[in-house]
């Protein structure tokens, strides 16, 4: 795949997507399926270890991507096309829209994008959350312990991530218990 | 140290502290910008996520810029962006080349703890999607919302722009909220 194919699909999703870093996600996956050049799970798997590590979820599946499919300078156009609309719109415009910040009908328009957001985010979460919990009861159980543990607990996300894993391996591969 | 120095390490903090995916972040980069050093105070930060929301990218990458350029200009700007981006990846970077070096027993590990990752992951995006979708739920018309959306999100058009997905729903957000 060309370097500036590359770099305009991260700049579509960098320039046209509010709501945050995991409606971008989706919106990369998306437009990743449609070069046709990945696999699904090899997507997913992207997507996993974008999340897994620290840092802006959507720079660090930009730089994946990018290296995957035309390496380190695939990933070089990747981000920069990522980041470089954010950065644009916050210096020129914060201005302008922080007057705006308090109107009722902006805060409405973002009200309703909300239920959209949740719905593309949740999208995503659905997709890979089946391809993650594909080895069966196991996989399902710690996908829930995870849950669980950060949503009702508050423990630190950092440790909640690494108790998944150490439960996961836990409980053994399929077939060897 | 001077400023730029600072914003620089700050803000490679908030990037490798930053995990967790989307709006889970919000507290951490709070504690960092507010609490720990009076960058911001509570309304500026309210300021900056309001600006995130708007504005295209992740937070993290939208608070730096702001913050960056409001402490200490372009210059400012371009130190705490770069190094939010920057801090993570470089971790990236090496935890990749390190993996990609693991061979025999070593590499059946990281297959391993790769593929117990997965649920692990799912589980922890289920919390980021619960944090959007937590404060809608106070709200029917907002129910109602989300139910649109999903609708709209299985026709094909918008399937195939979710950025117009957004866009629709702030619109009617806007017209009937």
């Amino acid at each position: 795949m060309s370097l500036s194919s590359i770099f305009f699909l991260f700049l579509r999703v960098g320039a046209f997507t509010f709501g945050g870093g995991l409606v971008m996600l989706g919106f990369i996956e998306k437009e990743l399926r449609s070069t046709k050049r990945l696999e699904s799970e090899e997507i997913a798997d992207m997507m996993v270890l974008a999340t897994a590590f620290p840092g802006p979820v959507a720079v660090n599946m930009a730089f994946l991507a990018g290296k995957r499919l035309a390496g380190p300078a695939g990933a070089a156009c990747g981000i920069v096309g990522t980041a470089f609309p954010p950065f644009l719109t916050i210096l020129l415009l914060s201005k302008v829209l922080l007057q705006w910040a308090h109107e009722p009908w902006l805060g409405a328009f973002f009200l309703g994008a909300a239920g959209a957001v949740a719905v593309i985010i949740g999208r995503v979460v659905y997709g890979m959350t089946r391809i993650s919990c594909a080895g069966g009861w196991k996989d399902i159980l710690v996908f829930v312990a995870v849950a669980v543990l950060l949503i009702a607990t508050e423990t630190h996300p950092f440790l909640a991530l690494g108790a998944g894993i150490a439960f996961r391996l836990l409980l053994g591969e399929e077939g060897q218990v | 140290m001077n400023v730029l120095g600072t914003l620089a390490l700050v803000f490679a903090r908030i990037g490798l502290g930053a995990f967790g995916g989307g709006l889970a972040t919000i507290p951490f980069i709070h504690y960092e910008l507010v609490v720990s050093r009076a960058w911001l105070s509570e309304r500026g930060f309210a300021e900056v996520v309001s600006l995130a929301q708007m504005t295209p990218g992740p937070l993290a990458v939208n608070a730096a810029t702001f913050v960056g350029y409001r402490i200490a200009g372009l210059p400012g700007a371009c130190a705490a962006t770069l190094s939010v981006i920057g801090a993570p990846l470089l971790l990236l970077v090496s935890a990749l080349f390190l993996l990609s070096r693991a061979s025999g027993k070593w590499r059946k590990r990281v297959d391993r703890v790769q593929r117990a990752l997965r649920p692990a992951v799912s589980g922890m995006l289920f919390a980021a999607f619960w944090v959007v979708v937590r404060p809608l739920a106070n709200d029917w018309r907002l129910w109602v919302m989300v139910a649109g959306a999903f609708l709209l999100s299985r026709v094909g058009f918008f399937n195939r722009f979710p950025q117009l997905l957004l866009l629709a729903a702030g619109v009617a957000g806007a017209m009937l909220l």
